[in-house]
């Protein structure tokens, strides 16, 4: 074979070999382009995968409460707290029911829709109006165009079987949904939570407690503590949610004394909201010997909570004035007040004529304790109508009469009610209530 | 055997290539079709069956009645609608837009042009700043959203007009306006009147003087054409004439001549008789009354 044939053979030879190995290459490169090293996998299955199932957990969560769940609601970090009561069914439909001003004050249940979706994270929303909850997003309401400014989308942080916590989607509020128990009716949930508000919260301020700090906590009746400190005039605002176990702070507050608190309960004898964080922080009322010789507050007898000695003397009043007037001017109710010319009164009010009439008491707090006051009848001393009513009805004096004595008193937070029972006699007593 | 060699290269780099492809699912009628199957023990298992029937199946169209926020206009605070006023809405909608077309012009036309997504809100999406509030959007001839769906009131035919269905024509009227050009003259006959950004100073008597059927008309000529078909089409030719009368000799004469304008433009590009079409939706209004809604959705 020529040189030029061998040579020529081993080019086209070589070429070939060439072309092949190329080839070879080239589908390998083809075959392992996309094979980087494989990092290993920090979660068992997809992010997909991953967040359907955290959504049908939630939805598990929710539907799973036979009596529903409280909903600790606030609108915004500087709104009050509402609660609400929400039962999620499993096809879907949500029951929310409440009682406060926003409805009336009246208890009312509505029916939406709620779904678990994958939106920011795991999404609760409720996803067709609620006559309930979104009165605290509608803009229709004051201020136009923004409402209370609240959210019915909200992002579920964590969960447990008996606690949800949520977080709103667009104004970032924090919110709680707390299990309820079996056998607890909605109404009722309401009517305890009404009872201990009107207990606590009247016009009256609170002493917020903490070690040896004193801070006056106003406002109570609002749900947001108006926090006046000593020797300052600026005022710390702490709105608060009121549920049928005592009273939440929006969020955890320091204390003047470095205390971190945020949930109290209501004592047993309740008269103190203690907090669960440290016995020693507390909310009481304000001595009620002091606040009541300082009050202009009329107070109404109980004729239902008296002894006998109060009460038999004030049905003769009644019967007295009933046939004095001929029915015109029969007792609407009897009274502690206050009358600016004459200062504290013992008092009444007629029917279907209305009239009032005062008769002067002095009102003394005790020099040994502050929750007790001594009542002197300051004879001679009455209004005008005062004068007319005694001339004819002289058993309006027995009455007025009747109430001196020395009393130490009980009441509650809000100073709705007071008790005065005869400090030499148990058996003499009367309770007040505010009008 | 060099043939060999270079045919199972080639078979190797197409299989290489193709492997990743498979075949494409066919495609189905509707975008919406593979939405999850309804569960019969939902609540509103009727009344969703009666959306599918009614708009999904025939129309390719989403009826949205339940809120979603990312679909809705973030810088606004709405709430959604409740479940009651929805599915008065729906029927409503079908009986007084998507039946009218229908019947007046033909099946297809709905099918062609109309909305893929009807969005309800429950509340008016107030603009703060303007004090203004917003009815309804189109956007690109998809998806119409209607505002302040929980304030409906069947028996209040002239809110009902004002705030669903002349906003339902009017969005809709965009869509058609986004399809196919509209005549440049209409833009010419109120030029130099528009005020995009003080229209709502107006008084509906001052918009009327200067030849605009409402104040937001006056703010641009592509909203004074949508306004002057939707005005026409939900008013009572009793109403109609009161516009015009308001709006004095030289107004009246202004508004007739947009009217005219629109009624040639819906003629030649739609096939759409305007006259006849505001006859029939003002027949069917009159019969909507607590009778007219399916209680068992």
């Amino acid at each position: 074979m020529p040189i030029s044939l061998i040579r020529n053979f081993k080019l086209q030879y070589m070429r070939r070999i060439y072309n092949y190995t190329s080839s070879i290459f080239l589908v390998l490169l083809l075959l392992f382009s996309g094979c980087l090293k494989e990092q290993e996998d920090l979660f068992s299955e997809s992010a997909a995968v991953r967040l359907n199932n955290t959504i049908s957990g939630i939805d598990s969560t929710l539907t799973n409460s036979p009596n529903g769940w409280e909903l600790q609601y606030f609108a915004t970090n500087e709104s009050p707290g509402y609660p609400l009561l929400v039962k999620f069914n499993s096809n879907g439909e949500a029951v929310v029911a409440a009682n406060n001003e926003l409805i009336s004050n009246q208890y009312i249940e509505a029916k939406s829709l709620f779904d678990v979706i994958g939106d920011d994270g795991p999404v609760l929303t409720f996803n067709t109006y609620n006559n309930v909850l979104h009165l605290f997003s509608d803009p229709v309401s004051e201020p136009v165009g923004v409402g209370l400014g609240g959210d019915y989308e909200f992002i579920v942080l964590d969960r447990s079987d008996s606690l949800v916590h949520l977080k709103g989607k667009k104004n970032g509020t924090d919110i709680t949904l707390n299990k309820l128990p079996e056998g607890l009716a909605w109404p009722d949930y309401f009517v305890e939570v009404n009872r201990i508000d009107n207990k606590l919260f009247g016009a009256e301020m609170l002493n917020f407690i903490s070690g040896n700090d004193t801070v006056a906590a106003y406002n109570g009746a609002s749900h947001i503590f108006e926090m006046q400190y000593p020797d300052s005039i600026d005022e710390t605002s702490i709105p608060f949610i009121l549920t049928s176990k005592g009273l939440k702070f929006y969020s955890v507050f320091t204390t003047t004394t470095n205390t971190k608190v945020q949930s109290f309960y209501l004592n047993d004898d309740e008269t103190k909201l203690i907090s669960v964080d440290d016995k020693n922080t507390f909310f009481e009322g304000v001595s009620v010997g002091k606040y009541l010789v300082n009050s202009q507050v009329t107070y109404a007898f109980d004729t239902t909570r008296m002894s006998d000695n109060y009460r038999s003397l004030m049905r003769i009043l009644c019967q007295d004035m009933a046939e004095r007037y001929e029915g015109k001017r029969n007792i609407d109710y009897l009274a502690l007040s206050y009358e600016s010319s004459i200062g504290h009164s013992f008092f009444f009010a007629t029917t279907p004529t209305i009239t009032r009439a005062n008769f002067k008491i002095e009102l003394k707090v005790d020099q040994q304790s502050s929750n007790r006051v001594s009542i002197s009848k300051i004879g001679g001393v009455y209004d005008a109508n005062g004068e007319l009513f005694l001339s004819g009805v002289p058993s309006i004096g027995d009455a007025w009469q009747e109430l001196e004595g020395t009393y130490n008193l009980t009441s509650t937070l809000s100073k709705q009610e007071i008790r005065f029972e005869d400090k030499d006699n148990a058996s003499r007593f009367f309770v007040v209530i505010r009008r | 055997m060099q043939l060999k060699g270079k045919y199972i290269l080639i078979s190797l780099f197409i299989l290489l290539f193709v492997s990743g492809c498979k075949k494409d699912d066919d495609f189905t009628s509707s975008i919406f079709v593979d939405t999850e199957e309804l569960d019969p023990s939902s609540p509103t298992y009727k009344f969703d069956s009666w959306l599918n029937e009614c708009f999904l199946e025939p129309y390719n169209l989403s009826f949205k009645y339940r809120m979603e926020d990312v679909g809705s206009d973030l810088d606004y605070n709405l709430v959604p609608v409740s479940l009651d006023k929805s599915k008065q809405l729906a029927q409503l909608v079908k009986y007084l837009w998507f039946d009218v077309y229908s019947s007046m012009v033909d099946e297809e036309f709905l099918k062609n042009y109309g909305p893929r997504i009807i969005h309800l809100i429950g509340s008016p999406a107030y603009n703060p700043t303007s004090g203004t509030i917003l009815l309804g959007t189109a956007e690109g001839g998809i998806k119409i959203t209607l505002y302040n769906c929980n304030s409906l009131d069947f028996t209040d035919a002239a809110m009902m007009n004002e705030y669903y269905f002349k906003t339902m024509h009017h969005e809709f009227a965009h869509i058609l306006q986004q399809t196919k050009s509209t005549p440049k003259d209409f833009e010419q006959i109120s030029a130099g009147n528009y005020s995009p950004m003080g229209w709502q100073y107006r008084t509906d008597k001052e918009a009327a003087v200067l030849g605009f059927v409402s104040t937001y008309a006056s703010s641009q000529a592509s909203e004074d054409f949508v306004e002057t078909i939707a005005n026409f089409l939900v008013k009572s030719e009793q109403d109609w004439n009161a516009v015009l009368e308001m709006a004095g000799d030289d107004g009246a004469a202004i508004i007739t001549k947009k009217l005219a304008v629109c009624s040639k433009w819906l003629t030649e590009k739609w096939g759409i008789d305007i006259v006849a079409m505001r006859n029939e939706i003002i027949e069917r209004e009159q019969n909507i009354n607590a009778d007219f809604f399916d209680k068992e959705l």
